[in-house]
């Protein structure tokens, strides 16, 4: 008995030793997946430039400078001038902040309503009919198609680009996470809480969503890149950011008709878009690896 | 009479609509439970056991199930409420646990956490009152060193401990009826008998009912007041444990009880089975259900369905033959018959 206090206390340190070793095996986990780890860097990277870029230039997006038109980059100007004489440099700092925030806000609110989208229709099936064919008339539309008409109709804003984007890509999140969540709810302890009489909003919220947070996350990555490449072609399109304010697309449009003179024009913003994009995907896929060891097969990304 | 009854079924028909068609799972099962009784209900897979239970819960889907006839549970009849009342009653005056302890429990959560949650999932509880109960409760099912276990996850505790976690999760808001739906099968011997001998405790100290789902006689002879013996959805012998286990009269419990192997059994001996196999759900024979199997069946056994009777005070059965049989009158015409 002497020994008892001394055994539990050993036992104690033990137990704490092995929850920080296990904290620092997730870690080095996820370092060993270079995917993720490469992804997280170019994000990580392009956020940090979009959002102190600006900051050490003395242009401003909108300067108008006509007789710098078209200039090739210099010291003065790093990535050249556009026909107006604008910076391109500031102009893609702008338009990746631009860009990053459509993506960001997109992500997050198509997550929300997809969820819940989700997770009811497959807890009731009358509302699961409803609901999925919905979703099935918005996939089979094209995106851009619905894009174009609905900001034709409500005017081109930053809001209205953000919020045709959530409608369309909604349906990817909401596919997901229903399918995850019909695998959890024939689960035998969802049964249990049943009958250990919980309501079915606990069930639903606490119980069967935290089972779908993996795969979320890795579709809502997607999301992200994809809806930042939905918006650059959307400006492009002149449908997306209104004219003046930079954005990625934008930038490419007006530098089209100079392709030949100008490459900087096209070069600079492209290598944006892609860079984003790519890191945005190579997140996704490694996250994927992950968070869910057991799938080898790719998420459809679109 | 039926007001001292825990729970009274009566009658109690299920029916699933399958491809097939219309399948009657449970058909007119009767049987009442009082307050500090463990009824044992026994067959085997198949038989309705598991659908009588899930049909007292309710958890059966509502779009392929119909049910007749009634289930008192303290003065109302589960059958006909609606799904806010029923989950009220749910995990407070009825609770259920189940075989599948690995599968139970949701992984995500501590087990502390999921007993809890069971606890103000029934009315507006602090977490730390309701931490408290938790851990009475859990104390009270023999864990050793409990505080620690409650911070634990489901994969960090034996079958034996998940099934404790399970048991204290259904006892914390103590309920009147406790459902258990083969509590042991999943586990070894001795931890069998711990938790069988757990559950006759907390069912004297909570006075409250029992219906303990089982194929395992030597368990109902260990913990059970009285015993339902079911066959393709039907009691065919309903009896306390003593009438039953001194003399089985439907020729199906006497099958049952010569297959189980005894200490005294001659180990060169081949066990005792019954011959044939059990009817489809779907093809239900039209008198004795039975009949095909059965060594005594007559003409009448297959031509009419027999009634559920009161052989002795106490002791039901289903069949037309029992006092024949009980007194060695009845000769076995269908001996090593297999009909199919």
């Amino acid at each position: 008995m002497t020994d008892a206090p001394q055994f539990s206390t050993d036992l104690k340190v033990a137990k704490h030793r092995l929850k920080h070793e296990q904290r620092s095996l997730t870690i080095k986990r996820f370092l060993a997946n270079k995917l993720a780890v490469c992804g997280l860097g170019l994000t990580v990277v392009i956020c940090l430039i979009a959002l102190l870029g600006p900051l050490i230039s003395p242009h401003e997006p909108l300067d108008i400078n006509p007789i710098d038109r078209l200039k090739p980059p210099s010291l003065e100007h790093w990535m050249g001038t556009d026909n107006f004489g604008r910076d391109i440099y500031v102009r893609v700092m702008y338009g990746t902040r631009a860009s990053l925030l459509i993506g960001f806000s997109v992500a997050m609110l198509s997550s929300v309503i997809g969820v819940a989208i989700g997770l009811y229709s497959a807890y009731f099936k009358p509302l699961d009919h409803l609901l999925m064919r919905i979703t099935d008339g918005l996939m089979a539309f094209p995106a851009i198609l619905l894009a174009i008409s609905v900001i034709a109709v409500f005017g081109p804003t930053t809001q209205n680009v953000i919020l045709t984007l959530v409608v369309v890509y909604t349906p990817l999140i909401a596919r997901v996470v229903r399918s995850n969540a019909l695998v959890v709810k024939e689960q035998p302890y969802i049964e249990a809480l049943h009958a250990l009489g919980a309501s079915r909003t606990r069930i639903i919220w606490r119980h069967i969503f935290p089972n779908t947070v993996s795969s979320l996350i890795v579709q809502a990555s997607f999301v992200f890149a994809v809806s930042i490449i939905t918006e650059a072609m959307l400006s492009f399109l002149g449908v997306g950011i209104p004219a003046p304010h930079p954005s990625l697309g934008n930038i490419l449009y007006d530098g089209k008709n100079v392709i030949t003179s100008a490459w900087w024009m096209t070069v600079f913003p492209g290598a944006m878009i892609i860079g984003i994009v790519l890191g945005q995907n190579i997140l996704g896929d490694g996250l994927r690896d992950f968070l869910d060891p057991h799938t080898n097969k790719a998420v459809s990304k679109r | 009479m039926s007001a001292s009854h825990v729970i009274d079924v009566r009658n109690l028909r299920t029916h699933f609509h399958t491809e097939k068609g219309r399948v009657t799972a449970v058909d007119d099962v009767s049987f009442h439970v009082d307050r500090n009784e463990i009824l044992g209900v026994v067959g085997e897979s198949g038989c309705g056991k598991s659908v009588t239970s899930e049909a007292i819960m309710q958890l059966l889907n509502p779009d392929i199930t119909d049910f007749e006839g009634e289930i008192v549970f303290g003065g109302e009849n589960l059958l006909t409420l609606g799904e806010d009342r029923l989950s009220r009653i749910r995990g407070k005056d009825i609770s259920m646990i189940f075989q599948d302890t690995t599968s139970s429990l949701n992984p995500l959560y501590t087990v502390g956490d999921q007993i809890i949650e069971a606890l103000q999932a029934h009315g507006r509880v602090s977490r730390k009152a309701a931490a408290e109960a938790a851990l009475k409760v859990v104390s009270a099912t023999g864990i050793p060193s409990p505080e620690k276990r409650l911070k634990e996850y489901p994969h960090e505790l034996s079958g034996g401990m998940r099934q404790r976690i399970m048991i204290a999760m259904a006892l914390v808001c103590e309920p009147r009826l406790l459902i258990a739906d083969e509590p042991t099968t999943a586990l070894d011997v001795t931890t069998q008998a711990q938790i069988l001998d757990l559950i006759t405790q907390m069912k004297r100290d909570f006075d409250m009912g029992v219906i303990f789902i089982t194929h395992d006689m030597g368990v109902v002879a260990e913990i059970c007041d009285r015993v339902a013996v079911m066959y393709l959805g039907q009691v065919i012998e309903d009896s306390t444990v003593e009438s039953l286990f001194e003399a089985p009269l439907h020729p199906y419990t006497k099958g049952l009880m010569q297959a189980m192997p005894t200490i005294e059994s001659d180990p060169q001996a081949d066990l005792y089975t019954i011959k044939g196999k059990v009817p489809s759900l779907s093809d239900v024979p039209k008198g004795c259900r039975f009949a095909a199997r059965c060594p005594f069946s007559t003409e009448k056994c297959v031509a009419q369905p027999p009634t559920l009777d009161v052989a002795t005070k106490g002791h039901k059965v289903r069949c037309w033959h029992w006092q024949a049989i009980a007194d060695g009158s009845a000769c076995k015409v269908n001996a090593g018959a297999e009909v199919g």
